[in-house]
């Protein structure tokens, strides 16, 4: 026992001092060690053992670090589920912006070829209750939509063509007959043309004869007539160009003074006038005239004049004047 | 100390080296990762007494030195002492239960890595810091404990088979 004992005190001292030795040396020379070989030698001899154990134990050091990462992991995959449905989300939205996109691009061909002014507007709501068939813009289509009834500052309510309260001067395309435009129903519009006699083919478009509405825009196409007899005039069916049940974007047409005004040489009065649709683009353009448009100068340049209930220094809404007793003549017309 | 016993611990400690290389030093999520290599010098120097302490922790350390890039040397002298005073630990107590190994192999992990760390620290180490160290130290301890009972048994019975007329301690 007690020369075991010394043994492993000399062996323990002797271990010591190689020790030492080998932190002096490897210190003092620093990057130039005398024993880079041995290491690099170490190196060769264990890379390959550490490599097999490596890929042996690697499904275990997976399993232990996906055991050890479980609540990263538990944050990784809400955040990665968060950001998926945000980009879910954002690609709905952009689906519905490229149709709103396309709607728009149609919107403005119609506008391009005709000389009216038209203000794009979304359909804010729609009230097709079974009695009523309205919807409303944030402002004020392929086809005729319906007519602006009521303006408030912010949207305005339109009478759709298919409303049965609806009436519009219509007229067959190639013909030319007149007649009017009635609302039916959600679906289909009624077409009385007189005298009964007239003829009407199948797929003959309808458009509007411009009276109260813009001449010239499309309505819909005959898909059934009948004549009763001894009837003055002819039924027919129309299929409207519009999908009244997914209304989006529309375009107002808005009536420029000049060729549309039928009160031109009346003296302009801000609360009736359908002038004030159009005096009011004027303002929201930044252009000030003051002659053409009182309803907008009366607001936005002399404060004085304007209602107190009616506090709003932007005029930016284009349609925001009063509501005008009698209908402005502001037909809608959408992509 | 026979041949073959010198052999067995020489295989224990490559094993451990790869195993610590290869799984344990890659563990991030535990922090400061259980050292294997002492462990496996220390269950030797319970089983064998000071004098294999001494020799398979000089060796194991200096193996590790090798594979590291800090100063050659530093690992072989804190092994040597850790498992020498494991080995001559034994004349201190009287019996020795299932937890004794633990016991010692947590307060041996302690010191010697207190003690590896101050001497590379002193020996101008950047990479550790005085509050770091005081952080790792009590949590490589505990994680060698937990290993250790796995080791001691894993050591002990495979030395049994190859020498059984080794002295059961």
């Amino acid at each position: 026992m007690f020369r075991d004992s010394r043994r492993v005190r000399q062996l323990l001292l002797l271990a010591i001092l190689t020790s030492i030795t080998l932190i002096t040396i490897d210190y003092r020379s620093g990057g130039s060690s005398p024993f880079r070989g041995l290491r690099s030698a170490a190196g060769t001899v264990f890379g390959p053992i550490e490599r097999g154990v490596s890929s042996a134990l690697r499904p275990v050091g997976n399993a232990l670090s996906t055991l050890g990462n479980v609540r990263n992991l538990d944050k990784e995959v809400k955040q990665l589920r968060a950001e998926r449905a945000a980009v879910e989300g954002q690609k709905r939205t952009n689906e519905d912006k490229q149709r709103v996109y396309d709607d728009a691009r149609k919107l403005l061909k119609l506008t391009e070829l005709g000389q009216y002014t038209v203000i794009a507007a979304h359909v804010t709501g729609a009230a097709p209750s079974n009695f009523s068939w309205t919807v409303s813009l944030d402002a004020g289509s392929d086809g005729l939509v319906g007519r602006v009834i009521e303006v408030s500052k912010f949207t305005s309510k339109v009478l759709l063509a298919i409303d049965l309260k609806s009436t519009v001067g219509g007229r067959l395309a190639y013909t030319g007959e007149p007649g009017f435009v009635e609302g039916n129903g959600p679906k289909e519009l009624k077409f009385e043309v007189a005298p009964a006699t007239t003829e009407v083919r199948i797929g003959q478009p309808v458009v509007t004869a411009g009276s109260a509405y813009v001449a010239g825009v499309p309505i819909g196409e005959v898909i059934s007539t009948r004549a009763d007899p001894g009837a003055p005039s002819r039924s027919v069916v129309l299929k409207p160009y519009v999908d009244f049940s997914r209304l989006d974007l529309v375009g107002v047409v808005v009536p420029t003074e000049r060729r549309m005004d039928p009160d031109a040489a009346i003296p302009p009065n801000p609360l009736v006038t359908p002038s004030a649709i159009p005096a009011c683009t004027a303002a929201s353009s930044a252009s000030p005239a003051p002659a053409a448009s009182p309803a907008a100068t009366s607001a936005s340049e002399s404060p004085a004049s304007s209602t107190p209930a009616q506090p709003s220094p932007a005029w930016v809404p284009c349609l925001s004047s009063q509501p005008p007793p009698s209908p402005a003549p502001s037909p809608a017309a959408s992509p | 100390m026979t041949g073959g016993r010198v052999a067995l611990a020489t295989l224990w400690i490559v094993t451990a080296i790869a195993i610590q290389g290869a799984l344990l030093s890659r563990l991030s999520f535990l922090g400061p990762h259980p050292d294997l290599v002492l462990v496996v010098v220390l269950c030797i120097a319970l089983y064998d007494g000071p004098l294999a302490g001494t020799v398979a922790g000089f060796g194991a350390g200096f193996a590790v030195d090798l594979l590291s890039d800090h100063v050659l040397g530093v690992g072989a002298l804190v092994l040597c002492l850790a498992g020498w005073a494991t080995g001559a630990a034994r004349d201190y107590y009287d019996r020795f239960s299932a937890t004794t190994p633990i016991v010692i192999v947590a307060i041996v992990s302690a010191v010697s890595m207190l003690l590896l760390g101050v001497t590379l620290k002193l020996l101008g180490d950047p990479r550790i810091a005085w509050s770091g160290l005081a952080a790792d130290v009590p949590r490589i301890a505990l994680y060698d404990a937990v290993l250790t009972p796995f080791v001691y048994a894993a050591v002990s019975a495979l030395n049994r088979r190859a020498d059984p007329t080794i002295r059961e301690w």
